[in-house]
């Protein structure tokens, strides 16, 4: 899901990368709020872990492997702002370091992947929490409306290009394909593989802290985030 | 033998060794090399951006020679730099774009025939071109800036552009730890690896998956408290400070001159009517 440069137009990069800023000046608010001092260390030991993890081959049925994004797993362990922090610098660290992802297409790719994705996984987990479904769905199922959620933005991002930016006589200046044509691609794609893979590592992670006993881990950041007390 | 782990641990190691191969070229004598690291970042992000804003075929052509040439000048390995570019902005992208290029995705004026009623339009393979050209362009900059420059240097920019310190700091610390927790990855996947005689369920390999990165999350959640000790220990008050030592000197201002006014006559050629 990480857009290379050349796919948007500088225009839509600058304006998703505007939508960004205050996104990430709430979450550094939020996050010195609820992280103490701690937030600094935090934060980047959690952008370590979300680049670490998107190393991570997961075999899939036919023989192949894809990757898992972490962003609601990230949510719940960091709450939605701190992953949203986290994120951003795991995919800056991507894009500048590796070429992953292009370096103008940041903003789009952070809105999708460090906002968009985190923010809905966040949300529809504590939503079936409330409704008293056990951990293990929740997070898979948050995680599986997450990574779909964010490759929708990024599909309307994309196939946004073609109407806005042509020559005058119809010619696509930058990404080639309408939404027509770009909502179903990508969407199909993470309907099906992408988003069950996201949606099983998120949920066998889960289960794997509950047996372990270590799921306390999941929440310690974000107890101020929910109004609780240590 | 299992693909996954073998695939994990090779991209882990390509990393290392990406890092090992940048600091490598870093300290040889070029032309980037020469440049002040802040220079060369504004610059390198600059001419991405020129590059995106050009829609024109000529000039986008300019630029792919002159990024092959800054790759040369920068001594950077040609044929693995070339290789790297190449796969992404040809193969990857080139796939992407093959339907575009039909009358049967968007109508247009024939230029190929394949059947009776299926051509290849003028117009997709233009933009077609003039969008490999430009994504060609765009990753060989970002190539040349990662190889040319140690990376911690370019944190070292970052922290001078004055970024929120929770990002300028969040970047230095977490950067450290990537190579820590790769390492530690690599360890759990090959110890997995070593173990492991024969064939194994897909459904097993996933849960190793997933119980190994619920472990790196313990890991990390054990160390970050560590972390902040350690720092504490070290007289952290909330407060991220750290030393810069640039030299802004001549070669500096002649490379950016020089990109001035390359890209100031180009724009005289062209009749002003290049950028956007």
């Amino acid at each position: 899901m990480h857009i290379p440069d050349g796919y948007l137009s500088p225009s839509t990069c600058a304006v998703m990368g505007a939508a960004m800023v205050p996104v990430l000046a709430v979450a550094t608010k939020k996050v010195n709020e609820t992280f103490d001092k701690k937030d600094v260390p935090t934060m980047a030991i959690g952008s370590a872990f979300a680049f670490t993890i998107m190393m991570f081959n997961v075999p899939i049925p036919g023989g192949t492997t894809a990757h898992a994004v972490g962003a609601t797993l990230l949510a719940i362990a960091l709450g939605p702002w701190g992953a949203s922090i986290s994120l951003t610098v795991a995919l800056l660290i991507q894009s500048l370091f590796f070429g992953d992802g292009g370096i103008l297409a940041l903003g789009a790719n952070s809105f999708n992947m460090a906002f968009v994705a985190p923010f809905v996984g966040y949300g529809v987990y504590m939503l079936l929490q409330k409704l008293k479904v056990g951990k293990v769905i929740s997070s898979a199922i948050g995680a599986y409306a997450g990574i779909n959620a964010a490759a929708l933005a990024a599909s309307i991002e994309l196939g946004l290009q073609p109407v806005l930016f042509h020559t005058a006589d119809g010619r696509a200046l930058y990404f080639p394909y309408g939404l027509s044509q770009s909502i179903p691609a990508m969407m199909i794609a993470h309907l099906t593989i992408a988003g069950l893979v996201e949606a099983a590592v998120t949920g066998l992670v889960v289960y794997y802290l509950i047996k372990a006993g270590e799921d306390n881990l999941l929440y310690k950041f974000t107890y101020r985030l929910r109004g609780e007390n240590k | 033998m299992s693909n996954f782990i073998e695939k994990t641990v090779l991209s882990i190691q390509s990393t290392f060794q990406d890092m090992f191969e940048s600091d490598e070229i870093a300290i040889k004598d070029g032309l980037m090399q020469s440049l002040d690291t802040r220079v060369r970042l504004l610059s390198i992000l600059l001419l991405i951006v020129l590059c995106n804003l050009s829609s024109s075929w000529q000039i986008l052509c300019l630029m792919v020679v002159y990024s092959i040439f800054v790759a040369v000048l920068s001594k950077v390995p040609i044929k693995s730099y070339i290789f790297r570019v190449l796969s992404v902005s040809v193969i990857f992208t080139g796939i992407v774009l093959i339907p575009s290029l039909f009358n049967i995705v968007k109508p247009g004026n024939p230029l190929i025939y394949i059947g009776k009623n299926l051509y290849i339009t003028r117009s997709g393979a233009i933009s077609a071109s003039i969008f490999i050209m430009r994504s060609f362009v765009s990753l060989s900059f970002i190539y040349i800036l990662i190889l040319s420059t140690k990376w911690v240097e370019i944190l070292k920019a970052f922290r001078y552009f004055k970024l929120p310190k929770i990002f300028s700091a969040t970047l230095d610390i977490s950067f450290r730890y990537i190579t820590l927790f790769l390492d530690v990855t690599s360890n759990m996947f090959l110890a997995r690896k070593s173990r492991s005689v024969g064939k194994s369920k897909g459904k097993i390999e996933r849960r190793f998956v997933a119980s190994s990165m619920g472990n790196l999350l313990i890991r990390s959640e054990y160390l970050s408290s560590e972390v902040y000790s350690a720092m504490i220990a070290r007289g952290y008050k909330g407060e991220y400070k750290t030393i810069n030592d640039f030299k802004f000197d001549i070669f500096d201002a002649v490379w950016i001159l020089f990109n001035i006014s390359f890209f100031v006559a180009t724009f005289i050629v062209k009749g002003g009517k290049v950028w956007i």
